[in-house]
């Protein structure tokens, strides 16, 4: 059976998401450090996206 | 957006500022479909620890998997190198949603994310409303159904072992339950031991086979399915005639 309701199935929109960042707290990370996790994230997630043989760290 | 889904995030946003992770919310990268993952926690010396959400969850799943992330970052072995990253697919999703994990950390992070999201008195609430339902439970708590079924494992490792509860059995499940069992595997160990607390109509259900149960009718389909059910409908019936679970299920004498 499938929980979650119709309402909710879809993904969220643009304007969600910046109301649900709205909600977070501020945080006073840098521009630089901030700038060097989204670099991180990038890679991590397109290295870990990729087909497992096709991995630089087979391990994660 | 409902306020109790809202109220959830917000909680998860302050813990996760209150730890110093990052969020990167709504995140999307070139060159891959954010339908292609959920979730990331990562740990660099370089960066810190921080969380990234897929563009292309909905709430709910916004919710549970930012919770599941947030579960890394305080359940992660501080042993372990500093450079660590964890990531969440529509795969393990669904096999989490049947209690299925491959991975002690990532077992840990989701007990810890049930845990964080739903309170002991909010369980008990929900679990005395909903007791045989799991996908109930997560419909009423606004929540994927993993949540609800992860809250309840961490509940069974909490619990003293040897609760039972006497189940007055109607015919049908009499029936159902005197079928004859063929071959072995995880279905025909759980009906061989309730069987054995059946006597006529009259079954002692161990705690661990009902949340057992409970688990298989999220996941399987068929012949079992129609089992289970048959019994459920006579448990339930007992257990909101005790009060709800926690008064049904008594130490065994």
């Amino acid at each position: 059976m499938d929980v979650t309701p119709q309402e909710d199935k879809d993904s969220l929109s643009e304007l969600d998401w910046q109301r649900l960042r709205s909600l977070a707290p501020a945080t006073t990370v840098d521009a630089q450090r901030k700038m060097r996790l989204e670099n991180l994230v990038s890679s991590v997630i397109q290295d870990m996206t990729k087909p497992r043989s096709n991995r630089s760290d087979d391990d994660q | 957006m409902t306020s109790k889904s809202l109220k959830r995030w917000q909680d998860l946003c302050q813990v996760a500022a209150h730890r110093g992770v990052q969020l990167l919310l709504g995140f999307s990268t070139p060159l891959v479909d954010p339908r292609h993952w959920d979730g990331l926690w990562v740990n660099h010396p370089a960066t810190g620890a921080g969380i990234a959400l897929s563009s292309a969850l909905n709430l709910q799943s916004a919710i549970w998997v930012l919770a599941h992330e947030l579960g890394h970052e305080f359940t992660c072995d501080p042993s372990l190198p500093a450079a660590k990253a964890h990531i969440t697919n529509e795969e393990n999703q669904k096999r989490w949603g049947q209690g299925r994990v491959r991975e002690r950390d990532e077992e840990q992070a989701n007990l810890w994310a049930a845990q964080e999201l739903i309170t002991p008195d909010e369980w008990r609430q929900v679990e005395k409303m909903f007791p045989a339902s799991l996908q109930d439970m997560a419909r009423f708590l606004e929540l994927p159904v993993a949540a609800a079924l992860w809250r309840a494992r961490a509940e069974q490792q909490q619990r003293p072992a040897g609760l039972v509860g006497t189940v007055s059995l109607d015919t049908k499940a009499q029936v159902m339950l005197s079928k004859p069992i063929k071959g072995e595997g995880g279905h025909q160990n759980l009906l061989r031991r309730i069987q054995l607390g059946q006597k006529g109509k009259v079954l002692r259900l161990q705690r661990e086979d009902f949340d057992r149960m409970r688990e298989y009718l999220v996941k399987t389909r068929g012949g079992y399915c129609a089992r289970y059910r048959a019994i459920m409908e006579c448990a339930l019936e007992a257990i909101h005639a005790a009060g709800g679970p926690l008064a049904f299920f008594r130490p065994s004498r």
